[in-house]
């Protein structure tokens, strides 16, 4: 990704990808740097996808961006599938797998 | 160089008139590589399920020659099979929404004629934000961009380079898109 990130619209809630990683949903949605993407523009993305908080969408960006992926949403494989397909109409470098 | 400022929950854009053209040939060149690939025949590789018709994987789903469609339309899995299998089911879909955002896009330049302000819409500043990163990503694979590295490099690029034009109409493109992000603040 690159350049600065900015600011953007505040999200009402912040669901935690962590709260679905239980035994009946182990596939995660992941988010691969690219360099291309702008850091605003995959902060815009993350909080108008999945309704998360500025500062949730923007710690998931950094560490896209700083170790070249991210776990950006984990449940049941269909609802993988739906994820990465709304990441690819945006433009973001996607892709689902069974989380290890 | 286009003025960018908030006006309510969208924005009001001002180009000049060589931004509007740009732009417009620069859609022009987004649909083509949108409407290629969705009209493409799906070709089997293998000659006897040419021949039988019999195609029970996916593996025979043809990933697309275009590097710029390809990266507008990853592979969704690590596993080649399993990849196509969802390309073949989603990417006609996806396609058609890139060509609808392109189309609102669009929409909003005709309007506009040449030269002016442009009002956006809080739903057409998302189809312009799109628009704006699918063309960016179409350029970026044009000019090599596959690390951060090739910015770099393209950065300090000679004058006479022939990539200085494209590098320079990605750059704007990046800055109109900052500026409309910017606007949602």
């Amino acid at each position: 990704m690159t350049t600065a990130p900015s600011e953007v619209v505040e999200s009402s809630t912040d669901e935690e990808v962590e709260a679905d990683q239980d035994s009946d949903h182990p596939w995660v949605t992941i988010v691969w740097d690219d360099p291309v993407n702008l850091m605003n523009y995959v902060t815009y993305v993350l909080q108008k996808l999945f309704g998360y908080s500025k500062e949730k969408a923007e710690r998931l960006m950094l560490q896209v961006h700083n170790e070249g992926k991210a776990a950006v949403s984990a449940g049941r494989r269909e609802q993988m599938e739906l994820d990465v397909e709304r990441l690819h109409a945006h433009g973001l470098w996607a892709t689902l797998q069974k989380d290890a | 160089v286009a003025k960018v400022r908030r006006s309510g929950d969208g924005a009001k854009v001002t180009f000049i008139e060589h931004e509007v053209t740009v732009l417009g040939q620069l859609l022009d060149g987004l649909e083509q590589v949108l409407v290629s690939e969705s009209s493409a025949p799906v070709v089997d590789a293998d000659p006897l399920v040419a021949l039988t018709g019999l195609s029970s994987t996916a593996d025979d789903v043809a990933v697309p020659e275009d590097p710029a469609v390809r990266r507008l339309v990853p592979d969704a899995y690590e596993d080649p099979i399993a990849a196509a299998e969802f390309r073949r089911f989603t990417a006609d879909a996806l396609l058609a929404g890139k060509r609808e955002s392109l189309d609102a896009v669009r929409a909003g330049l005709e309007s506009l004629g040449g030269a002016g302000r442009l009002t956006i819409s809080a739903t057409d500043l998302d189809n312009w934000v799109r628009t704006l990163t699918d063309l960016r990503l179409v350029l970026g694979v044009r000019l090599g961009v596959v690390q951060a590295s090739d910015i770099d490099e393209l950065d300090s690029a000679p004058e006479d380079d022939p990539r200085r034009g494209s590098y320079e109409v990605f750059g704007w493109l990046g800055f109109l898109l900052d500026e409309l992000l910017g606007t949602l603040t």
